[in-house]
């Protein structure tokens, strides 16, 4: 008798850890391509120290535990591929190296590392240095004009359009510059159609579920329908505050993170609807103008709470419905009776 | 009598050893307010270490004196007694800060006042017993270093990492980290000397054939 | 009633003592050992600083102006009215409820004597505007307590499941978790310097 290997039965797709990550990385792919299209390389050579950062982090923080590194795990390559994104072109290296550090020595690694982590890492290194360093973070380069890889930087750098909203203003761009990203802001934030593409992306290739970026963008939405906070029409509101800032790239990339967000669908639309509205509550009552990724931090605490409540809320409605049903069906037959 | 003698120096030390080694800040979470927000240049935390030395050791020797020689006073008021002399002892403890800089108080703020408070948390340490004054003052002077410790590692790191200085002397770091004088800096300062302190008390545990500090 | 409630909302959500002043830190160690302890750690926090802002209030409205006060009367006199109100109440409850009292007797203990309590004393003196704010002060700064110890239990779930490195395993994590609670507030509060 010859053995012979099979793969489980119940294993029916050749997705892994590994490959989600990969899929990530090949997302995130197309957005540095635009910025390096609108501000030249350096927007890559950014990409390209803040992985090497991340990675090196992670190596040592591994090594200092005690275990061996795992080569095939990509979860610190993405941490570092997203950092430089939310951040401006015209950024100092030592920032996105600091933000790398900080978010797998941090936030990362003394919960337990890769797949135990309880907040994004991408949003706590963008987080820590926008607190260290606010004026490099939000002051932007006008796109089109490439900067130089290395040395120093003479372009004149604006405030984004989610500067205005901050301060009560309507921003003065044009709703098709707005949306194919032709303005000062984070180099890889500002693109509408193309984090749209790699959101479709993603979800066709079942790395991120559409529960939670759907109900981020629809509160958001709806706090900017109902509550605007600039002297415009009601509409305006709502596509200004989607479009400016980072609240788009936020839904896509850091609010599907596997590790972070919750488990079930209603769960994840809990979590989505509770980022979106803390991120509008951030913007509207906080200092910062990029405030989704404290709002992510913020929710991040509650992932386990908001499993463990959709799966009584679901169980109470469950019971409801059957409840109603019986209810429905016992008066039925005493009609006939 | 001389046996005696060497084996109560004994049991003083092996006590000091035991209370250096279970950091009460790092590893049992006492007095951490003020290592966490004030606790942000090296100055600062001298002040710190100087207030719980003020108030620590003199609070420790009177709750032991109350409970050797007062028995008939009820716990809540011999802790009352205290809470009362903790406060008057931060006069001289005021007195004694105040050389070190010119706005010393306006850098602490409340937590001058709540490092008096802190000192009270140490009363109630887990495994502690009050025993008599001997004991008072070895747990004080060891609860004292432990506190001053955990305030001075926190406060230089801090000081060098934002400001790029130590006592106030440039170092030369060419980047600073001003975020690293915020609260939340605080807390993740204390939790990284916490786990290396941890991972410090335990093999100095294995080296020395004893139980490991949990 | 409103500054009340308006000032026990800053303090409850927007200036929480734990995340943005680390004022609770050492009476929540012993209060997360279960939801009972959480319950009765934070209603003791509660009522003491709830009392202890009221007297601040008072004690200041009738002592400020001399420089004496706010250099070395401040500290010495909260305090001592911190064990006063103590002593009043562990002498009442062990004289009329005895079980009540050796049930409670160490938390009541550390809910007086820790920062939050003194702490509450300072602010409702200088951020509140009336005595009705200060004792709103104070609430809040239990009420927030008692949602910080909330989150952190949560979190004590997750992080059972964790692989925690082993230096980190206990209060190192703990610090991390709240470090980052606080630089997610920070967003919203910005930076408060001590009073």
């Amino acid at each position: 008798m010859q053995d012979k290997e099979l793969k489980a039965p119940h294993i029916r797709m050749r997705e892994s850890a590994r490959s989600a990550m990969l899929d990530v990385v090949i997302a995130l792919l197309p957005l540095y391509f635009m910025a390096a299209y609108f501000y030249g390389m350096r927007a890559v050579a950014l990409g390209a120290v803040s992985a090497a950062s991340a990675v090196a982090a992670d190596m040592l923080c591994v090594l200092v535990s005690g275990r061996l590194p795992n080569l095939r795990d990509l979860s610190a390559l993405v941490t570092g591929l997203l950092l430089p994104l939310m951040l401006p072109a015209s950024i100092p290296y030592y920032v996105v190296i600091t933000a790398a550090v900080f978010a797998i020595a941090v936030v990362k690694h003394p919960f337990g590392g890769v797949g135990q982590n309880i907040f994004n890492p991408a949003a706590g290194g963008f987080a820590f240095i926008s607190v260290c360093w606010p004026s490099l973070v939000f002051s932007y380069p006008q796109p089109m004009f490439p900067l130089p890889i290395a040395g120093e930087l003479t372009a004149r750098l604006a405030e984004s359009p989610a500067h205005a909203l901050m301060l009560g203003a309507v921003p003065t761009i044009d709703t098709l510059d707005l949306v194919l990203g032709r303005f000062a802001g984070p180099m890889g934030v500002t693109n509408i159609l193309v984090l749209g593409t790699c959101f479709i992306y993603l979800l066709f290739r079942k790395v991120i579920s559409w529960q939670a970026p759907v109900a981020f963008l629809a509160a958001a939405a709806a706090t900017a329908y109902f509550s605007p906070r600039i002297p415009a029409s009601r509409w305006e509101s709502v596509v200004f505050e989607l479009l400016s800032g980072t609240l788009v790239f936020a839904g896509v990339f850091l609010l599907g993170d596997p590790v972070t967000s919750p488990k079930r669908g209603l769960s994840r639309f809990l979590y989505g609807a509770l980022a979106g509205g803390a991120t509008m509550l951030f913007r509207y009552c906080g200092g910062f103008e990029q405030a989704a990724a404290f709002a992510l931090l913020l929710v991040n605490s509650f992932t386990l709470l908001i499993d463990h409540e959709a799966e009584r809320l679901f169980r109470i409605v469950r019971r409801g419905i059957l409840g109603f049903r019986a209810y429905r069906r016992s008066r039925r037959i005493v009609k006939k009776v | 009598m001389a046996s005696e003698r060497t084996a109560a120096a004994g049991g003083l030390l092996k006590r000091c050893k035991q209370a250096l080694a279970e950091n009460p800040v790092l590893l049992g979470g006492l007095a951490l307010a003020p290592v966490v927000m004030v606790a942000t240049t090296v100055k600062n935390a001298v002040a710190l270490m100087i207030v719980m030395a003020c108030t620590l050791v003199p609070v420790m020797l009177l709750e032991a004196v109350l409970a050797k020689y007062l028995s008939m006073v009820p716990d809540f008021a011999r802790m009352a007694l205290c809470a009362v002399f903790a406060a008057a002892m931060l006069m001289p403890a005021r007195l004694a800060v105040a050389p070190l800089a010119q706005n010393i108080f306006d850098s602490l703020g409340m937590y001058f006042a709540l490092t008096g408070v802190s000192a009270l948390m140490f009363l109630h340490s887990p495994g502690r017993e009050p025993e008599g004054p001997r004991f008072a003052v070895t747990d004080a002077v060891c609860g004292t270093l432990g506190f001053a410790l955990a305030v001075f590692l926190t406060g230089a790191v801090r000081e060098a990492l934002s400001l790029g200085t130590f006592w106030g002397v440039p170092l030369g770091f060419s980047v600073k980290f001003p975020a690293m004088a915020m609260p939340f800096a605080g807390f993740f300062t204390a939790a990284f000397w916490a786990a290396a302190w941890n991972s410090l008390s335990r093999l100095i545990g294995r080296m020395g054939g004893g139980r490991e500090v949990e | 009633m409103t500054s009340f409630l308006l000032v026990a909302a800053v303090a409850v959500f927007l200036e929480n003592a734990l995340f943005a002043r680390a004022l609770d830190i050492s009476v929540l160690l012993p209060a997360l050992h279960s939801r009972r302890t959480i319950w009765i750690y934070g209603l003791a926090v509660t009522l003491s600083s709830s009392a202890a802002g009221g007297v601040a209030w008072g004690l200041h409205s009738l002592l400020q102006g001399g420089g004496w006060y706010a250099s070395y009367g401040q500290p010495f006199l909260f305090l001592t009215a911190q064990a006063f109100l103590y002593a009043v109440v562990c002498a009442g409850l062990r004289a009329y409820k005895k079980e009540l009292y050796r049930a409670i007797r160490v938390p009541l203990t550390i809910s007086f004597f820790n920062c939050a309590a003194l702490g509450s004393m300072f602010l409702a003196v200088y951020k509140a505007g009336s005595f009705w704010g200060a004792v709103g002060t104070g609430a809040g700064v239990g009420v927030g307590f008692l949602l910080a110890c909330a989150l952190v239990r949560v979190a004590e779930g997750r992080l059972a499941i964790c692989n925690v490195p082993r230096a980190f395993q206990g209060l190192p994590v703990r610090l991390m978790y709240i470090g980052l609670l606080a630089l997610a507030t920070y967003g919203l509060i910005g930076h408060q310097l001590p009073v």
